[in-house]
């Protein structure tokens, strides 16, 4: 069933990232204290999740330093919700005693 | 269980982990504005027993005590609650737990030092309480309008409103009472001061407690 839905919530790393954004945007030091990952990975699933128009990104300059922050797309939000309602038919066809 | 019953489990539980860190709940910050402002109103019902008739030692000692634990209690869930917050990444909650616990530290430092500077010259004790009583008067409406606007509601802003209008009419109908601290010294103040230095800011900043617990959480 997981394969007719969108590729990008294979990995549990964009999940978590779309799921944090869902309710506002964040820096990236403050997704990678959510999600505990290494910068490296968490830069390269941002790359892949902006490519795939799911989240946007603005560059700003702090001090001399520079911080982006990220926030979910219009496309991000809904196929974030498509996935939501997804899971939710999952498993809203099982029955209560297949849970244990 | 087939898998994607299983990875539909795994898959909701990461986004509820997920969800449980970046919503801003407000719950933990009520517990600092409960504490706190019971620990107030004690302390200015205390304030106002002593003020009819003679003083009494023991009840005095014990308003002191009250305000020593109260100041203790503070600093305590004031520490825990910006430990939770910064751990959990929430921004607005860390501001709310700053902007609060530095006034309510602050003002009970500068009462404390005020009070052993004054112990010294008793006449200076109404000059000192109205202003810590005005002080107050703008401060906590402020902070509860900023409060209102940082979390988006209504309800401390009409706090705000209230408090205002509340010390408005003690300001506007001032009535004196006196208060003897003993040997033949009376001293005469004017009962709305009495009532902003402790009792109106710890009833608002119990509503306050009271409201952020009920209503606590917001995406």
């Amino acid at each position: 069933m997981f394969e007719a839905i969108s590729d990008v919530f294979s990995s549990k790393i964009r999940l978590s990232i779309i799921a944090a954004l869902m309710s506002g945007e964040k820096d990236f030091t403050t997704l990678k204290k959510i999600i505990t990952v290494t910068d490296g990975n968490l830069g390269k699933q941002l790359e892949l999740l902006e490519a795939e128009n799911f989240i946007l990104y603005r560059r700003e300059l702090i001090g001399k330093r520079n911080r982006t922050t990220y926030y979910i797309s219009e496309h991000g939000r809904l196929k974030f919700r498509e996935y939501v309602d997804f899971l939710e038919n999952i498993l809203s066809g099982i029955d209560k005693t297949d849970l244990e | 269980m087939n898998d994607d019953v299983e990875r539909a489990l795994d898959d909701v539980s990461e986004i509820k982990r997920v969800l449980a860190f970046t919503v801003d709940d407000f719950s933990s910050v009520a517990n600092l504005f409960i504490v706190t402002g019971s620990f107030w109103v004690v302390k200015g019902i205390l304030s106002i027993w002593n003020m009819f008739g003679s003083i009494n030692i023991i009840v005095a000692i014990i308003s002191r005590s009250i305000s020593f634990i109260g100041f203790i209690a503070t600093l305590c869930i004031y520490l825990s609650c910006r430990k939770e917050q910064k751990r959990r990444a929430k921004g607005l909650g860390l501001q709310l737990i700053d902007m609060w616990g530095f006034l309510f530290l602050g003002v009970t430092v500068y009462a404390r030092i005020a009070d052993m500077t004054l112990l010294l010259s008793a006449d200076n004790i109404p000059q000192h309480t109205s202003f810590y009583s005005i002080f107050l008067m703008v401060a906590i409406p402020l902070m509860l309008m900023v409060t209102g606007i940082l979390v988006d509601r209504k309800s401390p802003k009409i706090l705000s409103v209230v408090y205002i209008i509340s010390n408005l009419i003690f300001l506007a109908f001032p009535i004196p009472i006196e208060y003897s601290i003993g040997q033949d010294i009376t001293l005469y103040f004017s009962f709305g001061v009495v009532l902003g230095t402790d009792i109106f800011p710890g009833l608002f900043t119990l509503f306050l407690g009271i409201i952020q617990y009920k209503t606590g959480t917001r995406v």
